[in-house]
């Protein structure tokens, strides 16, 4: 057995997996377990980077399943490139989320015009710039000017206006050239536009996907950018301008199966559309990088597919990878002490728990190194960190999109039945027809063992036995490994549902039509029978029903809410009740590095969650309150609400977990940190990255509007914080490094 | 230290163009040089422009096109002062409103007319040039772009013509509605900049109540303008035979290649003589000095030779 007590000092108290950040989190500085989809990745776009300029374009698929590690890839492959400082490349990282394209593009140039808003008039005037300087080329005279102008010493503008040079044929050109380039008169015209600040706050709101205002219309500018055609054509616009302009570009986009799956598919013109999109990124020398699971691909017209190529498949982690995961976090140590508090065993055990899910085994590894505490961890604590971990908001989903799917239905349904002899507890009871027949739908948590897989399998037989023709759906909320799902199709007749927070909702759409449908005439006449008055008059003796169970669930449901909401507070209060009384002032003693990073997450959060100046505005305080006097109407909005209240939670969590790392180093700089101080700091660290982890962190962006126009822009919210746990423990684990 | 040749004499910005009705105008009407097309436009439009009683029954809109720095605004302000002559030479009253800093680059061409109209109506009827009450008045300016077919019929003198000096423009639509709104005493003068098809904008702009739109098109420099502008302004400044003068090559150079524009020659030539006739040195400039002036003149605008 081994024992972390005994492991080098500095060494022992680290748990591994934080240096991986959690969840979707990159850190740059983190141990990255070389896969095959990594290096595959990280192979090509090497390739592309390696071709000169804008050079051939090449669209990638990363394909596998939630948690596979495709944002990590992405993420990885993205830091690759940045790590190149004299590449002249634009990269871009999107997140498609539950939207259509035309958010997906509103995304797109908020980051271009928003983020950067200088970035896309500086890429028109370098476009001007080569106009103007083959015109001065002309003239051996202004030869000299031009050379100028094409290194970028001088600035067009300022050059027709010194050498009183024909502007008005320089602007007709630049036009026609972006028109050339863009195949697009309009993007021509708006682009052009960019040159004269007295147009770019009307076209930038073009760009964003306003109407057009009567100055751009004037102008031939009749479009809006508003339907997902337009919008997948307006991504490929500004592809081939940065193609144009002599930079790569490399887009990522990641969970694209929540535009291709929703439920609004999108059609063959939208999809046609898209196909262009991935041709132009291939004609303009851009990068494309499409993650999702594997049927958001498959789901592809084979007109698009073929435009992919062969996709990168993330392969689920062996307890191999798990165990090279854990001596690659921990270099310079051997086995067994690299992987301490796991046994090959264990780690094994653990990678088939979680179906080789990555996500989850850094989850569940993070858990239980935790929760080891100097002991080895066991397949009972494996088990036990698998349960919690699938036990927060899954199943609050999976009873949403059930209940939601059986009431449009229109067939009268009970919740929590007992059925059976011994009696099973069904979670949704649904009678089809007047005969007899009845869907059940039974949801389980994890599947950790063959106990629980009998356990299941009894339930089906005895539900089965029920009189007249019954279906059973199993929905598994927590995992599913592998090994057990042939042997509970066979029980159940039908695979298990497992849930996918994307696609749940469809799958189990379908599985309940299939199950009524197999129900004989009487379910499908039912089921078609969409008009007529009994069906309607169902729904509403469902809906009647369902009044009551709801308030009875909502109850259950509040409870749960108030555990998790419990569970945050506490930590938060904890995080702040253990702190000495009297501390030195946590600014003035934490390293330079240290308090940069806190720093910069305090930026990104006080632009984006500012809203208590956003409400002095409202009432006329401040010096600016003039400026935006409509944002304070948005406050009524939800996901304003939401976002406002997020950012709250991370200004107190950033707040606590800057005072607690302060009187930790305070203490540390006194004596020599203990391995107990380095294991309190690590509790610091992750508490941090823990509740991060479990906030709708995204959602905070959401408020960066309401700051308005500033100077500088700050990171996101997501960059400076997403690792913020890991990074310090790093910087302050260096500090005390012996050095030389 | 002798004067610079290309420095007009009461003019604070030596790149303004030539304006006769800004200063003495006999003066500065001696300042046109027979370059970049202007004169055969000039001409143009004084053959067009022969019955100018007519004027009484009709509006009429003249336009000069053309490039930026190829001399519309010279050409134009030149015309419209040779209006006035000729329409005071015909017994009628020019009366010169001047609203080319009126309409804002951030409004749109309709609204641009209706700002413009407004101070058109407010100027009339606050000098008093328009025979109507404070009712009717108030009554004009609600709509003010529709003032225009009437107009004649308010103003208080018989035979005046207002002559309208309107701000530049890049949209020929905004060219086509300003010769609409044309009628009778109503004089135009407008420029549009880029090149466009004189024909068609003087098409688009025909109508009953309207003379025929007068399109007038500016150029390029053409061969041995250079010399001609040089020559011209030289002898107007008596300019001493040992000053710097510019080598025939040099100019017959400048002709050939990439075409110029009026404006970009005489911001070329105003510099460099302004260097030049600091250190009074005389003598043929050649095309080496040019080359080297645009050398330091490079390395001045990236910062490179400050001091």
């Amino acid at each position: 057995m081994s024992d972390i007590g005994h492991l080098p000092e500095g060494i022992a108290a680290a748990n591994p997996f934080m240096s991986v950040a959690l969840g979707s989190h990159y850190d740059p500085e983190g141990v990255t377990i070389p896969t095959k989809a990594i290096q595959d990745a990280s192979t090509t776009v090497g390739e592309y980077l390696t071709l000169p300029g804008p050079g051939q374009g090449h669209v990638l698929a990363v394909i596998g399943d939630h948690g596979m590690g495709k944002t990590y890839l992405a993420r990885h492959v993205l830091s690759l490139v940045k790590r190149q400082p004299d590449l002249q490349i634009r990269t871009m990282y999107l997140v498609a989320r539950d939207q259509t394209f035309v958010e997906l593009y509103q995304d797109f140039a908020e980051e271009l015009l928003v983020q950067s808003p200088r970035e896309i008039p500086n890429l028109v005037r370098r476009i001007y710039a080569r106009i103007v300087a083959d015109s001065l080329r002309e003239s051996e005279l202004t030869a000299r000017l031009a050379t100028e102008l094409d290194s970028g010493n001088l600035d067009p503008v300022d050059v027709v206006e010194r050498y009183g040079l024909r502007e008005s044929r320089y602007h007709r050109e630049l036009q026609q050239r972006l028109e050339a380039v863009t195949d697009n008169p309009e993007f021509g015209v708006a682009f052009a536009l960019l040159l004269r600040p007295a147009f770019e706050p009307s076209v930038r709101e073009w760009l964003r996907g306003h109407t057009p205002d009567p100055l751009l219309r004037e102008r031939g500018i009749q479009q809006t950018l508003d339907t997902e055609t337009r919008a997948l054509e307006a991504m490929g616009v500004f592809t081939l301008l940065y193609s144009h302009a002599g930079f790569k570009f490399l887009l990522v986009v990641d969970e694209l199966e929540q535009i291709l799956r929703r439920r609004d598919r999108p059609d063959t013109a939208v999809l046609s559309a898209f196909q262009q999109l991935l041709e132009v990124f291939v004609q303009a020398g851009g990068f494309l990088m499409l993650a999702g699971v594997p049927e958001a691909i498959s789901s592809l017209t084979p007109a698009v597919r073929g435009r992919i190529g062969q996709p990168i498949v993330m392969k689920p982690f062996t307890g191999d990878d798990v165990a090279t995961f854990f001596k690659t976090a921990r270099p310079g140590l051997s086995e067994p002490d690299a992987l301490a508090p796991f046994t090959p065993a264990t780690a094994a055990y653990l990678a088939e728990l979680v179906g080789g899910n990555p996500r989850a085994v850094v989850m569940l590894g993070y858990k239980l190194v935790q929760a080891a505490r100097g002991v080895d961890v066991t397949p009972a604590m494996v088990r036990e960190a698998v349960r919690e971990h699938f036990n927060f908001d899954v199943l609050r989903s999976v009873n949403r999109e059930v209940a939601s799917t059986v009431s449009a239905s229109g067939w009268p349904y009970e919740v929590g039945l007992r059925v059976g002899q011994p009696s099973v507890l069904v979670d949704y009871w649904i009678s089809i027809g007047d005969e007899g027949a009845h869907c059940a739908v039974l949801i389980a948590d994890s599947i950790l063992g063959d106990e629980d897989a009998r356990r299941l399998r009894d339930a089906a037989a005895t539900i089965s036995a029920e009189p007249g023709p019954t279906e059973v759906i199993l929905v598994v909320s927590g995992v599913l490994p592998p090994r057990w799902v042939p042997e509970l199709a066979q029980a159940f007749g039908r695979n298990p549902l497992a849930y996918d927070r994307t696609s749940f909702g469809d799958d189990f759409q379908i599985a309940f039509k299939a199950a009524v449908d197999r129900l004989g005439p009487l379910g499908r006449i039912g089921a078609e029978d969409t008009v007529s008055h009994s069906r309607i008059a169902r729904q509403q003796a469902n809906m009647y029903r369902l009044l009551g169970q709801t308030a009875n669930r909502l109850e259950g449901l509040r409870a749960q809410s108030d555990r998790q909401w419990a569970t945050v507070s506490q930590v938060l209060a904890d995080l702040a009740a253990t702190a000495p009384a009297r501390l030195p002032d946590v600014t003035a003693v934490l390293p330079a590095e240290v308090e940069a990073l806190f720093t910069r997450a305090d930026e990104a959060l006080h632009l984006t969650v500012d809203t208590e100046s956003v409400i002095r505005r409202a009432f006329g305080l401040g010096t600016d309150a003039s400026q935006f006097p409509s944002t304070a109407n948005q406050l009524g909005q939800t996901v304003i609400q939401r976002a406002a209240g997020t950012g709250w939670l991370l200004r107190t969590m950033l707040s606590a977990f800057r005072e607690a790392v302060g009187q930790w180093y305070a203490e540390a700089l006194n004596r020599e940190p203990t391995s107990e101080q380095w294991e309190s700091l690590d509790g610091h660290c992750e508490t941090f990255a823990l509740l991060y982890e479990q906030l709708p962190v995204l959602s905070v962006e959401a408020l960066r509007d309401f700051t308005g126009p500033v100077e500088r822009q700050p990171p996101t919210v997501s960059d400076a914080m997403g690792a913020l746990g890991s990074r310090v423990r790093r910087k302050l684990r260096s500090q005390f490094e012996p050095r030389g | 230290m002798i004067p610079n040749p290309f420095a007009l004499p009461g003019r604070s910005d030596p790149f303004a163009a030539l304006d006769p009705f800004a200063g003495d105008a006999s003066e500065v009407l001696k300042l046109y040089v027979d370059v970049d097309h202007t004169e055969e436009a000039f001409q143009q439009f004084e053959r067009a422009f022969r019955a100018p009683r007519e004027l009484t029954g009709r509006g009429q809109l003249i336009v000069a096109m053309g490039e930026s720095g190829c001399g519309k605004s010279a050409l134009i302000n030149r015309c419209a002062w040779h209006a006035c002559t000729l329409l005071k030479n015909a017994g009628l009253e020019p009366l010169v409103v001047d609203v080319r800093d009126q309409g804002r680059d951030t409004e749109n061409h309709v609204q641009r007319i209706e700002q413009i109209s407004k101070f058109l109506i407010r100027y009339l009827y606050r000098k008093q040039y328009l025979d109507i009450t404070q009712t009717e008045y108030e009554e004009l300016i609600k709509d003010p772009a529709a003032v225009f077919a009437d107009l004649g019929l308010y103003l208080s003198g018989e035979e005046t013509v207002v002559v309208v000096r309107l701000p530049r423009t890049e949209l020929p639509t905004e060219i086509t509605a300003w010769a609409n709104k044309t009628h009778a005493r109503l004089l135009f003068f407008a420029e549009l900049r880029g090149e466009h098809d004189a024909a068609a904008i003087s098409e688009q702009s025909r109508g009953a109540e309207q003379l025929p739109t007068v399109a007038l098109e500016v150029k390029l420099l053409g061969l041995g303008h250079t010399a001609a502008f040089v020559r011209h302004r030289m002898e107007r400044a008596n300019h001493p035979a040992d000053g710097p003068q510019l080598h025939d090559d040099v100019a017959r150079r400048v002709d050939t290649t990439r075409g110029w524009t009026i404006r970009e020659l005489q911001k070329l030539l105003f510099y460099f003589f302004e260097e030049r006739c600091r250190t009074d040195r005389g003598g043929d400039i050649h095309w080496q000095d040019l080359l080297e002036y645009f050398m330091r003149d490079a390395d001045r605008l990236i910062g490179r030779n400050d001091g």
